[in-house]
């Protein structure tokens, strides 16, 4: 007897909430966007804590309405993520603990495909993957799972082809899959002038840690979108020490 | 005093998303092992503040 316990339901009690917290933790960690709904969860949670510590008049009893509503409303905004991850929690994860990057080839091919889709005002979104999966896009799109080579991408790519509107989705050495479409951004603060493929690509870096190359289709110019954030390439130099840094 | 500014006009998408954040959770996803010690440390916290605590102040 330990507390007026009995050991072994303390035992089985803690064993029994360390799987739900490990659970917890990995789904949130596996899903960067919900990862800051869960952070400001906790931040609302306490503010609560600190307006019924000190009895705040107004906030107090705004926060008390406001707290049980609140896991709920987590829920139903998470939903869709709960949902994948308790269905990928008992599949096998193709992506493994321990993911890889494209090589050296990869990286050629990827750039010299960019460079001779910019030269020819061909329109493409390459997304590459890194640790957030992209798994509930390339489901929905066109299995390809090919060696990744400059005339594939450049291939997918061009006008009129069935595949060329959407976006590729690079894992590894891998093309993963041809035609994904992804959440729009709606970034207040982006430039108006810029289309829906620039706009798809920096939706997803925003819900993901994945890089998006985006070739305009207008004017060929090359563009990457990484962290929620656009950043125009003006050279295959530059293209290469980003995709350097990122493929790391 | 820029940065505590910016904090206090919009401390959630400040707290939400934050270098300190994306290592952490960078460097629990190369270390799925880091996941289950921090789930044991966050156990033991909930362990203690519900069972222990309690229990000691009876």
């Amino acid at each position: 007897m330990l507390f007026d316990i009995p050991v072994w339901k303390l035992i089985l009690d803690t064993y029994i909430i360390w799987i739900i917290v490990f659970f917890v933790a990995k789904f949130l960690v596996k899903n960067k966007r919900v990862f800051n709904i869960a952070l400001t969860g906790l931040f609302v949670a306490l503010l609560w804590t600190l307006a019924d510590r000190f009895d705040l008049p107004v906030s107090g009893p705004v926060l008390d309405v406001v707290m049980p509503l609140l896991p709920l409303a987590v829920i139903i905004i998470m939903a869709p993520d709960i949902r994948r991850a308790l269905e990928m929690y008992w599949k096998k994860d193709v992506r493994k603990d321990t993911f890889v990057m494209g090589n050296e080839r990869t990286k050629e091919n990827i750039i010299d495909a960019t460079v001779e889709l910019s030269s020819k005002k061909t329109g493409a979104l390459i997304t590459i993957e890194k640790h957030n999966t992209l798994d509930q896009y390339s489901e929905r799109a066109i299995q390809m799972n090919a060696d990744v080579s400059k005339e594939v991408l450049v291939n997918i790519f061009t006008p009129l082809s069935p595949l060329h509107d959407g976006a590729v989705i690079i894992r590894g050495d891998r093309i993963l899959c041809a035609g994904a479409y992804f959440i729009l951004s709606d970034n207040q603060n982006f430039d108006k002038t810029m289309g829906s493929r620039h706009r798809a690509g920096l939706g997803i870096s925003e819900v993901s840690d994945s890089m998006t190359i985006i070739v305009s289709e207008e004017t060929g110019v090359i563009s990457i979108a990484i962290e929620g954030i656009m950043l125009r390439i003006n050279d295959k130099d530059k293209l290469a020490e980003y995709l350097n840094m990122f493929m790391k | 005093m820029k940065k505590l500014l910016d904090f206090f006009a919009d401390p959630i998408r400040k707290v939400g998303r934050n270098a300190v954040t994306d290592i952490i959770i960078d460097y629990l996803d190369r270390h799925p092992f880091m996941i289950a010690v921090v789930s044991f440390v966050i156990t033991a916290g909930i362990m203690t503040f519900m069972v222990v605590l309690p229990a000691i102040r009876g």
